[in-house]
């Protein structure tokens, strides 16, 4: 088991270092110079040295390439000073030499090069949101789909059932950030009067007094577009799970020995048929926190999907490496947590190494 | 299974209580409060002005400011000694309660206003914003004077003000003296000294640009680089709360200094709200509803619908103010003029002859600029006689003539041709490909379009990779200079591998330098402007650069706003402006 878990850990950063490298590289090759890009028309050569330098773009990619792994390691070697200190925020653990210390601290990951916000910060903030917006598309999905799926089921063949899965055949077809862009147009525009919702919108907005207040119906419309999809994959598994259930020799028994319809169904067939649905949920959180890139750009809805976004849109190599390899070690912790969870619940699977 | 029910009803509860929440907190922060109060001299107090830009600003450090955003936003909170007018862009007195420039042009005295207040901040003793003092502007023009990473108005100071480049020369070895620029000299406790190298007429609309602004000692010693979003300044706002990338909110100066003719405190308008929605349909759809007190620039492609054919605005928007006026700005092609294939004038002149801007302007803009048959100063400036500097008007016939005369009879022997234009946007390569079918039809030359990124485009241009590209400029300060000085010879460096930054044209003229020269020291702007506008005829007859349009700023307003001119470079003064309590106030403001 503590075999598995390391060996896990031990892929897993290799993929996250795999990461690293891609990203970095990718951002050398791409013959944009960032420095040129913060400036002006009027930047003449010594401003722009000045900034790359202190964008530290002045020294050669391996050198930057070694520095920002040191910037993200916990264990790493800085040259003492408050100013380091203060912008690192490490404890030093003891001296190599020459003022160099062996220090750990939080991965540091640099500063955007737009408006010098730490990235730490900007990941802290968009983080809650995005993880909320997903939270409520999931609910909202499973909800819906559970419902719309069991009326297929127990009405099969039905005028009812035919059109449920025709739709959630259309649902699955198109992709989140169209229904975005069409539930936008209708609800947040065209039906505004009516809805009172917005065309685009934040969680937190600033009133007029400039005091921050939650803006909880910002959420319907994303929450809506993000979770069509897989509202049409519930639908067709909650479905065709409860249509297997109930042809199960239990179901009869239970109709047989005169319980009500409903208590059969909702006792009986659902706890058993809804087994296979919970896991398909927990599968899909993952990939709604990866549409929700597409739909938070669409909305102007400020988590993590929009500022990685608009960081590419600007070359903000920190902030688009940042978000990268947090959302890389999220999925990689989920994945190591979830086949230990497997392990731990089915005794069929064993966590050999 | 239960469980996981409850747990999703209990949800759904907290969601609706929290929704329902909201809107009673909304109905709670007090519609009464919102009502306006008349004032005399039929102007209304209260309010809170609404308006969005399609960018986030990068900085709202003074020195630090680049952009029109962070521009737009530190107008509103900071001063300089002077600002420009909203009406008509002149220089106006500020922070100094007056100036007075001597005789040959070269000295600016400023005399400081009394009881000029800080903005209370927790920057201060006490918290309390402190009265500005002459040593607070010396401070921040000293600070001015050194070029840092930070600073982007070292530029413009650094070749004017009598030991500028001395004091940073000392301040890079870390020596910096005691006594601060030499030709920054505190006279007494109201009146400060600027002496000038040379004379330079400009010089006060420079001060009016944002590293003009003041700012106290106490705010850079406790912010340091958080400056770019921590304001202290004097202006009729101050920065009460901001979110990254989406909005901030500017309220009311209490202790604003300025007073209206009736004697009215101002500002007038409690706050202003600015919103960064970044599309511009967007923008546009959010001031139809009311959300937004003005729309700046319409999008080309909803023109139509806003507009008749008759440049007036249509009936579902006829209840706006709709107020137009042609920018400080200029949109070319460059020729590469040390080029071995456009030092060829006669060249560039048949090019400039071949493209038809009228058209352009018509059907790509949409009406919304003026073509480019001038030099490089825009139709902008009111005292700036366009008319003296003819350039080129459409002329097929003429464009082939000289075509032949430049040595290649329709276009035999013409090498192929590429435009480099940068990406982002649509108007750039709709306007490159309208360009590319009448060069290729009038001139008989084969032109292909490249597109690249904007960053790796100016290192391009300004290197001399390219031959021939897009490109534009919008005036830093509204003085025609600001466009003429593109052309000094002083830009131009000796080999392509050095970057020539602001004149990539590679423009060299000993007659234009010379008017130029004798145009800065004219003190006078009536002979000024007649010696500008003859360089830029020298220079225009050249045809270093084809002018396609100067275009022209078209805004939407709602019909209650006051006293919001609108102007070539938009400049905003929101100190000025009051609201109207009219239906369509009541309607967009107090529902």
């Amino acid at each position: 088991m503590i075999q598995f878990i390391v060996k896990k850990l031990v892929s897993g950063f290799a993929a996250l270092l795999g990461v690293v490298v891609l990203v970095f590289f990718l951002f050398n090759v791409i013959p944009v110079d960032p420095a040129r890009l913060t400036m002006g028309q009027r930047a003449d050569v010594a401003s722009v040295e000045a900034v790359r330098k202190d964008l530290g773009l002045d020294k050669p990619p391996v050198t930057r390439f070694l520095y920002y792994l040191n910037d993200l390691s916990p264990l790493s070697f800085y040259k003492d000073s408050p100013e380091a200190a203060e912008k690192y925020g490490y404890s030093k653990l003891f001296s190599v030499g020459s003022g160099n210390y062996l220090v750990m601290k939080t991965p540091y990951l640099g500063f955007s090069y737009q408006d010098r916000r730490k990235v730490s910060d900007i990941l802290i903030t968009a983080l809650p949101k995005t993880i909320l917006l997903g939270i409520i598309a999931i609910t909202f999905a499973s909800i819906v789909g559970i419902f719309l799926g069991v009326i297929a089921a127990i009405r099969q063949f039905s005028f009812l059932d035919n059109s449920i899965l025709v739709t959630s055949i259309l649902g699955i077809s198109q992709p989140s950030y169209f229904s975005g862009i069409v539930l936008a147009l209708i609800f947040g525009d065209l039906l505004a009067d009516y809805t009172g919702l917005n065309y685009t919108g934040n969680l937190y907005e600033l009133n007029d007094y400039g005091d921050e207040v939650l803006v909880l119906k910002n959420l319907i419309l994303p929450a809506i577009a993000l979770g069509i999809r897989p509202i049409s994959i519930f639908v067709q598994l909650t479905r065709s799970s409860v249509l297997d259930v109930l042809s199960q020799d239990y179901v009869r028994t239970a109709k047989a020995k005169g319980l009500s319809y409903y208590v059969t169904l909702f006792k009986h067939v659902l706890r058993n048929a809804l087994n296979p649905v919970i896991t398909a949920i927990s599968g899909w959180f993952a990939s709604i926190l990866a549409g929700s890139y597409f739909i938070e750009y669409i909305f102007n809805y400020k988590g993590l999907g929009y500022e990685t976004i608009k960081a590419l849109e600007s070359f903000n190599f920190p902030v688009v490496m940042g978000s990268v390899l947090f959302t890389a070690s999220l999925f990689i912790l989920v994945n190591i947590f979830v086949d230990i969870l497997y392990g731990l619940l089915d005794p069929r699977i064993s966590l050999k190494a | 299974m239960r469980k996981i029910t409850n747990g999703l009803l209990i949800l759904s509860l907290l969601l609706l209580a929290a929704c329902a929440g909201e809107s009673t907190s909304e109905t709670k922060g007090g519609k009464k409060d919102k009502a306006l109060k008349e004032a005399p001299g039929g102007k209304y107090y209260g309010g809170i002005f609404t308006m969005n830009d399609t960018e986030y600003f990068r900085s709202l450090f003074p020195l630090n400011i680049g952009e029109v955003v962070g521009h737009r936003i530190g107008n509103q909170i900071y001063e300089g000694l002077v600002k420009l007018s909203q009406t008509d862009l002149s220089v106006q007195p500020a922070i100094a309660e007056k100036y007075t420039v001597s005789e040959d042009g070269k000295v600016y005295t400023f005399t400081l206003r009394k009881g000029v207040m800080f903005h209370d901040d927790p920057c201060f003793e006490g918290g309390k914003g402190r009265e500005v003092t002459i040593k607070d502007i010396k401070y921040c023009l000293d600070r001015l004077c050194v070029k840092t990473a930070e600073n982007k108005g070292y530029e413009f100071v650094s070749d004017r003000i009598v030991g500028a480049k001395e004091y940073n020369a000392a301040a890079s070895k870390g020596s910096a003296p005691a006594e601060g620029v030499s030709g920054i000299k505190v006279l007494d406790d109201s009146t400060i000294q600027i002496s000038l190298v040379q004379p330079f007429a400009s010089f006060a609309s420079i001060l009016s640009m944002p590293f003009g602004y003041i700012y106290p000692k106490e705010a850079m010693d406790k912010y340091g680089s958080d400056m770019r979003e921590k304001t202290v300044g004097t202006g009729p706002f101050y920065l009460k709360n901001l979110q990254p990338n989406q909005g901030l909110v500017l309220l009311r100066n209490e202790k604003y200094w300025a007073k209206d003719e009736q004697g009215n405190q101002r500002p007038y308008l409690d706050g202003i709200r600015w919103s960064f929605i970044s599309d511009q349909k967007g923008e546009l759809m959010a001031f139809k509803k009311g959300n937004l007190d003005m729309t700046y620039r319409l999008p080309l492609e909803m023109i139509d619908e806003v507009l008749d054919a008759n440049k007036k605005l249509k009936p579902d928007y006829a209840e706006f103010q709709f107020q137009e006026t042609p920018s400080l700005s200029i949109y070319y092609y460059g020729f590469k003029n040390k080029g071995e294939l456009f030092n060829n004038k006669k060249l560039r002149q048949a090019f400039s002859y071949a493209i038809d801007k009228q058209k352009i302007v018509d059907y790509t803009m949409k009406g919304g600029a003026v073509p480019g048959h001038y030099g490089v100063v825009p139709p902008s400036f009111k005292d700036y006689n366009n008319d003296v500097v003819q350039g080129y008007k459409y002329d097929p016939k003429k464009a082939q003539q000289l075509m032949a005369e430049a040595g290649y009879p329709n276009g035999k022997g013409f090498p192929e041709l590429t435009l480099q234009i940068n990406s982002g946007g649509t108007r750039n390569e709709q306007i490159a490909e309208a360009a590319q079918k009448m060069l290729t039809d009038n001139l008989n030359i084969k032109l292909q379009i490249s597109k690249v990124p904007w960053p790796q485009h100016l290192e391009a241009t300004e290197t001399g990779k390219c031959e021939f590209w897009r490109y534009g400029w919008i005036a830093d300060y509204p003085d025609p200079e600001n466009f003429l000085n593109l052309f000094l010879s002083k830009h131009v460096p000796a080999t392509f591998a050095e970057n020539a930054y602001i004149n990539s044209p590679r423009y060299v003229n000993p007659e234009f330098d010379k008017v130029m020269e004798q145009a800065l020291a004219t003190v006078d702007k009536a002979e000024r402007y007649k010696l500008y506008q003859k360089a830029d005829k020298i220079m225009i007859d050249d045809a270093p650069i084809l002018p396609i349009y100067y275009e022209i700023d078209r805004r939407l307003v709602q019909s209650y706003v006051r006293n919001f001119d609108n102007n070539s470079m938009e400049y905003r003064d929101l100190g000025v402006v009051w609201f109207e309590p009219t239906d369509a106030f009541k309607r967009n403001k107090l529902n």
